[in-house]
């Protein structure tokens, strides 16, 4: 018996997939762009141009390879072969291909994934970029109650078009630590469940504030947790340039492709189009509803 | 290289690519994956070696441009080069040493 296809749309691609994505929109009329598949992945690739934790690279692969989760070769933008690992949860193989896995996709394919939580405001987008555990994912939530859309809610998918860099929408779904999630769920944005049983995150359906259209970036901001009033300034220059790519999502990847002068050009020239703004903010003194309201007044000005 | 002194040669290495953000100029190694900032008479070094240049050549062209005493800037060419060196961003040849592109077909990188 064949396996089942499903057919997505994330980050402007049109994904056909053996494995079921519950997050994302379906797209069942445009031919797709990207394969993912089970099957079997060697341990090694032939001849990896450079190794990291956890993966190795040539030029055009990138096999991601985790000793309790699973084995993703990701090819040429247009492929992700997963082998699950014995005992593997299926959320963790989704949560693997949607994190890693994604982020060298979007490499291949010449993206500028910047790890980021994105909000849709009239005729732009907002991006949050933050390191893991600075309260992104909180901060979304706030901005969802007063009315915005989410584009994603971990990767800015970055691209030109028209001149312009957008970022392309993705997953419906965002993920909250226990706090939050209690401030947050209700019928408008139901519960789905926790993320991973070892996790204390949960994933809420925000499908009815989705935005399902790529929009121009307006701002992006950096947000840094740490003990101080809360301020938020533009970056320039090489400290602009660092905050990029700092929060690069998966440069690693991109570095042992080989792919170091397109992401330093790509870098440079969003530097060029869309004003950066720092935000330093201390979660003891300021609540996410706080400092979305900071940053609100900060959108106009 | 070992040494660098006033006879020295001087040259950009082949793969590293600059370019400026606001006033600051960034360059990146290729080879190395790794990003730097030059300051201001680093960035006006690196525009002097568009052809390779001798450190004692590089270091009359800044005392003009900077109006610095040639000693102290001597020492802080010196200085800059090896570290620009160490990183394979730019190259010094003396007599039987070895170029940044010699050197990294040696490493581990390929």
């Amino acid at each position: 018996m064949s396996e089942p296809r499903y057919l997505y749309r994330a980050y402007g691609l049109i994904l056909e997939s053996q494995i079921p994505f519950p997050g994302l929109p379906e797209d069942f009329e445009s031919p797709p762009d990207v394969l993912i598949t089970k099957g079997i992945v060697d341990e090694h690739l032939e001849s990896p141009r450079d190794t990291g934790y956890k993966y190795e690279a040539s030029r055009n692969q990138v096999l991601i390879n985790t000793f309790s989760v699973a084995k993703i070769l990701v090819s040429d933008g247009k492929s992700m072969v997963v082998e699950s690992r014995k005992g593997a949860l299926d959320i963790e193989i989704r949560l693997l291909l949607f994190g890693w896995g994604m982020g060298a996709l979007l490499h291949q394919r010449n993206y500028l994934p910047l790890h980021a939580g994105v909000i849709s405001s009239d005729d732009g987008c907002f991006v949050f970029c933050a390191r893991s555990g600075t309260g992104k994912s909180t901060l979304l939530s706030a901005f969802l109650k007063k009315g915005y859309h989410l584009l994603d809610d971990n990767i800015a998918a970055i691209r030109m078009e028209n001149g312009r860099p957008f970022v392309w929408p993705g997953n419906t779904e965002i993920k909250l630590m226990h706090d939050a999630l209690i401030e947050f769920k209700d019928e408008t944005f139901p519960l789905i469940g926790q993320v991973l049983r070892s996790s204390s995150k949960f994933a809420v359906n925000v499908s009815a504030q989705f935005c399902s259209f790529p929009l121009p970036i307006k701002k992006i901001y950096v947000l840094k947790r740490e003990d101080s009033t809360l301020n938020i300034g533009r970056l320039k220059g090489s400290a602009l340039f660092h905050a990029l790519t700092e929060n690069t999502f998966c440069l690693q990847y991109a570095k042992s492709m080989g792919m170091i002068s397109k992401h330093f050009n790509q870098i440079r020239w969003l530097a060029g189009y869309a004003p950066v703004h720092e935000v330093r903010f201390s979660t003891q003194s300021h609540s996410p509803g706080d400092v979305a309201d900071a940053l609100e007044i900060d959108f106009s000005a | 290289m070992n040494e660098i002194t006033r006879n020295t040669i001087v040259s950009r290495c082949d793969d590293i690519i600059v370019g400026k953000v606001d006033e600051d100029v960034m360059m990146a190694s290729i080879e190395t994956g790794k990003y730097y900032q030059l300051n201001p008479s680093g960035s006006r070094l690196w525009d002097l070696l568009e052809q390779p240049k001798s450190v004692d050549q590089l270091c009359q062209l800044l005392v003009r441009d900077f109006k610095v005493a040639p000693d102290a800037c001597l020492r802080d060419v010196i200085h800059f080069l090896k570290e620009m060196t160490s990183r394979n961003v730019l190259a010094g040849r003396n007599e039987h040493s070895t170029s940044c592109h010699e050197r990294k077909y040696n490493g581990k990188r390929v």
